[in-house]
């Protein structure tokens, strides 16, 4: 191949790259942001800098009965499911373990992630003041809500933004799509169920919320590992149960 | 130091070790995390109440209902401690009589769900709309038939300067002109995000977008999935009528009024889904069919290509459930009982039954084999679940033909251990309980000797023999193994006056033994062999009839069962017995006491056979002790499935004078050949012994 040959090759690929790049930075504004926080939207710099956290931290206690550490667990496929209902004593039913599940869920979500929101706002305060900006925060609390179909978080620091004119920022909210609400309520109904009569018949929900599966696995000791999915989203929710278990013999 | 202080010290200590270590009661919380569990306090980390249950406590009794009164949410059976420990509010009441917790259909938007009043209050504020809570409507279909009532049309609006129309409910219509003026909801403001500039809209209740004259929204032979059905879209995109291939052609002149009324007016369909369909969007997820992108030769596909993408799929699933190769098909919703190994396949509902049933499941070996366990298959959304039922065979699978070969399966509840507490034939092979009949020795050790308590003499046991987790030390296995399957027997038959020695037991013959037998001869190997149980009843109880042939020819006792009494005035137990002996042409009682009253007795067992198979029968239908081959075929242990032999030297009034050996003669369904050789029993001279005892026993 000759020089010509080459050069043009090269100045193909320098095309190509640059094209690359022009494109991404036209079309992904969040990568955007993550490159360069745009002065006018400290939201979506939030929303990027926690949707992967909060996204992860629902995964885990989606997976393990609504607790990240779960304290009276049944291991199952490897997760720490956590027993929401649950009696020692055989031919008894079970206790619910956890009144409020939501409440208990959103409050877990909220001590995982609190770091993770120091974090952010650390890294968004040093970027204005890197753009030039006088940046004033104050902490706030956070709120996380299972809504319908999402989750919200809701962060009261407050940003002050000062270059020439003041910017001022009093709640952030991150949104989740997420059908957790969804699952948490059916979960709620099972253990009821569980809790007044020892089981629960899959097939009832399934008939009413077509995009639910809910699958209900017995094992050895008479827990059952219930295990709730969204087969529109995949959103899923797993949990134990154990309620009148019969023992081997008497 | 004192001796009796010392003891008194010792006893003290173990008072306190025993109520330290062993002490049972509630705790409130385990160390495992568990809330309000009944246990040992070595078991408990906060909380311990010893010699009181859970359920005895106010603080731990689940007979409550916790109240979050801000969200307004109630949780039933919930424990006080744990409900206040999480914030709530603790009433000793039942949710449906505390006021608060009363639910109703809360519908938010288009979709519906049971919720407390303030738990829709909070929601409808979530979402910056007006609460429509319906505190009359109070189960879960009900209110879920409120999703999609929302009355819908064309919403036709100006947006600089161009006419739009989308296909959405009123409110949102109006909320398309407000939100200019900033009245959205916190969510559509915040998250959202949309930006209208809409002037004025105006909404045209039960029309669609492609209705002439309302915008410039064409038909299209496009449609999408939703709710589960298939519908026509628009040019704009706006969801239509539900999709029906005859409601729509390319060709201009073949459209009707009908055809283009469906295009206008929103319409119930007037086609109907009955499996895979690509005429017809109407699709019913319950009955089997749902929305799906056509995908040419895959499973629930119709042939036929459609005019858009979606089709109306069949959720059936094909699965080989009989294991011979050939996929059958399975309704959605259908189920049926797995044929897993060692279990019975396909237990028809009680009301279902035949006596072949019974007659199958007494199949010791095949059926309900250690190992194997009942599963349901469930065909749901085209895929075919197992879903297993209790472990240790606590659940069976029954199935029932709910009509045209539309099976339904459930795991029910096998209630083994109720066996046990039938002490009759009829009562034990009623339709309404899974067990059934073991002629033969009763679990109270009774022997009702009359004709009249036939049906009373044997043992109620399972029709599905349950597990056991008899590899487990502390398992109750033990105690149900040993103490169920345990039998003990004693044969006893006369000696001949010379050569008694105990090695030469050798020498005599198990039909020599049969001879001389008096009592239990079932228990000697091939006693009645050859001859039915039937016909030694009647021989034995004083018929005429004898076998063909010289009696001597068959290992048969002429004396079986025939007594007399010690002393007529006490009860007839064994301990007032005196066996019958050979008088010529009579059989007299040994003593030949004229004071004694002769009689016969029912036996338990009249064949050697009988005598066995109803207690291997009886032993193996307890449930798995380790002894049956399990449900892969790994053999069980033969060892713990044994009859063992030991000769006692007895004086005239049977009272032992001295023990032998115990010698097996049986493992599994093995006889060891040559028993009789085996030493160790009794060497010396039993010259003066008459009649000697045999001790059997059977383990499983």
């Amino acid at each position: 191949m000759g020089k010509r040959g080459q050069v043009t090759i090269f100045i193909i690929i320098g095309i190509a790259i640059i094209a690359i790049g022009v494109l991404i930075y036209a079309f992904y504004p969040q990568i955007q942001s993550l490159i360069k926080p745009e002065s006018k939207n400290p939201a979506a710099f939030m929303q990027s800098c926690l949707e992967d956290k909060i996204e992860e931290t629902v995964e885990i206690l989606s997976l393990q009965g609504g607790s990240v550490e779960p304290e009276g667990y049944y291991l199952y496929e490897g997760n720490k499911l956590k027993y929401l209902c649950y009696t020692n004593q055989d031919y008894q039913l079970c206790g619910i373990q956890i009144s409020f599940l939501r409440n208990h869920i959103e409050t877990e979500i909220e001590n995982e992630i609190a770091e993770e929101i120091d974090a952010c706002f650390t890294d968004l305060k040093d970027s204005y003041e890197k753009q030039g900006y006088d940046v004033s925060l104050t902490k706030g609390n956070t709120t996380v809500e299972l809504l319908p179909e999402k989750i919200m978080t809701t962060l009261t620091n407050e940003l002050a933004l000062t270059r020439g004119d003041t910017e001022r920022y009093e709640t952030f909210r991150i949104v989740l799509n997420n059908n957790l609400y969804e699952l948490i309520g059916i979960a709620n109904s099972i253990l009821s169920w569980e809790s007044n009569y020892g089981e629960a018949e899959p097939l009832i929900y399934m008939g009413i919320y077509p995009y639910l599966e809910v699958e209900k696995f017995k094992q050895i000791d008479d827990t059952k590992v219930y295990i709730l999915t969204n087969i529109n989203t995949g959103d899923k929710f797993q949990f134990a149960s154990r309620s009148l278990p019969f023992p081997p013999g008497y | 130091m004192n001796k009796n202080y010392f003891m008194i010290g010792i006893g003290m200590v173990f008072i306190v070790f025993t109520i330290f270590f062993v002490s049972a009661g509630c705790c409130e919380k385990t160390i495992d995390g568990f809330w309000c569990q009944d246990t040992t306090v070595d078991q408990c980390d906060t909380g311990f109440l010893s010699t009181t249950s859970c359920a005895q406590t106010t603080f731990c009794t689940s007979a409550g209902t916790c109240i979050d009164s801000a969200k307004g949410a109630c949780t039933e059976n919930s424990y006080k401690l744990e409900c206040e420990s999480g914030g709530g509010t603790w009433e000793n009441k039942y949710k449906e009589d505390i006021a608060m917790c009363q639910e109703g259909c809360c519908i938010i938007g288009d979709s519906a769900g049971l919720r407390t009043y303030v738990e829709c209050k909070q929601l409808a504020s979530d979402y910056g709309i007006e609460i429509n809570f319906r505190g009359d409507i109070k189960d879960q279909n009900s209110c879920f038939d409120l999703s999609y009532v929302t009355e819908k049309g064309a919403c036709v609006y100006e947006k600089d300067y161009v006419t739009n129309c989308e296909f959405i409910t009123k409110e949102e219509c109006l909320q398309k002109q407000s939100v200019s003026s900033g009245e959205g909801g916190v969510i559509s403001n915040l998250i959202g995000g949309k930006s209208e500039t809409a002037e004025r809209a105006t909404f045209n209740s039960g029309l669609l977008c492609t209705a002439p004259g309302l915008s410039d929204c064409a038909v299209s032979s496009k449609t999408t999935c939703e709710d589960y059905k298939v519908y026509f879209l628009d040019t704009c995109y706006n969801l239509a009528n539900i999709y029906d291939s005859r409601m729509y052609t390319e060709n201009e002149n073949q459209w009707t009024k009908e055809m283009r009324d469906y295009w206008t007016y929103i319409k119930e369909p007037t086609c109907t889904v009955d499996g895979p369909d690509a005429d017809c969007g109407a699709c019913e997820f319950l009955g089997g069919t749902t929305c799906s992108a056509y995908r040419r030769g895959e499973q629930g596909m119709p042939n036929q290509k459609p005019l858009g993408d979606y089709v109306c799929k069949d959720l059936a699933c094909y699965y080989d459930v009989h294991n011979d190769g050939i996929k059958e098909k399975y309704e959605h919703g259908e189920s049926v009982c797995a044929e897993s190994e060692g279990t019975y396949f396909h237990i028809p509902l009680v009301e279902e039954r035949d006596e072949n049933l019974r007659k199958d499941l007494k199949d010791i070996t095949k059926y309900n084999l250690p190992g194997s366990r009942y599963y349901k298959l469930q065909c749901w959304n085209g895929e075919m679940k197992p879903q297993p039922c209790r472990s240790y065979r606590n659940e069976v699978c029954e199935e029932t033909d709910l009509g045209s070969g539309y099976m339904m399966a459930s795991c029910v509840v096998n209630d083994w251990r109720g066996c046990f507490e039938i002490a009759n034939k009829e009562d034990c092979e009623d339709d309404v309980v899974d067990c059934k009949w073991i002629p033969g020795y009763r679990f109270d050790y009774e022997n009702f000797k009359e004709r009249d308590h036939k049906d009373e003499q044997g043992s109620c046991v399972p029709l599905y023999a349950p597990g056991f987790d008899f590899w487990e030390p502390e398992s109750d296995a033990h105690a149900l193994c040993s103490i169920n399957s345990l039998v003990q027997e004693n044969v006893v038959y006369e000696q001949p006056w010379f050569g008694t020695k105990r090695s030469d037991f050798k020498d005599v013959d198990t039909k020599d033994a049969a001879h001389r037998c008096f009592e239990n001869c079932y228990a000697i190997p091939d006693y009645g062999k050859d001859l039915t149980a039937s016909f030694l009843e009647e021989f034995q109880l004083g018929s005429d009839k004898l076998p063909s042939g010289k009696l001597k020819n068959y290992y048969l006792s002429e004396r079986e069962g025939y007594y007399c009494l010690k002393d007529r005035n006490e009860p007839d137990t064994i301990n007032n017995l005196k066996v019958g002996g050979e008088a010529g042409d009579e059989i007299q009682c040994a003593s030949r006491n004229w004071l004694d009253v002769d009689r016969r007795r029912v036996k338990l067992f009249y064949t050697y056979d009988q005598w066995l198979n109803s207690v291997k029968q009886r032993a193996k239908s307890l449930g798995d002790c380790g002894v049956k081959d399990n449900f892969v075929e790994t053999p069980g242990q033969d060892g713990s499935e044994l009859i063992t032999v030991i000769f006692q030297k007895l004086d005239q009034d049977l009272g032992v004078k001295e023990n032998g050996t115990i010698e097996t003669i049986w493992i599994g369904d093995k006889r060891i050949d040559g028993y009789r050789n085996i030493g160790g029993g009794l060497e010396e001279d039993l010259d003066d012994i008459e009649p000697s005892w045999e001790y059997y026993e059977i383990e499983e």
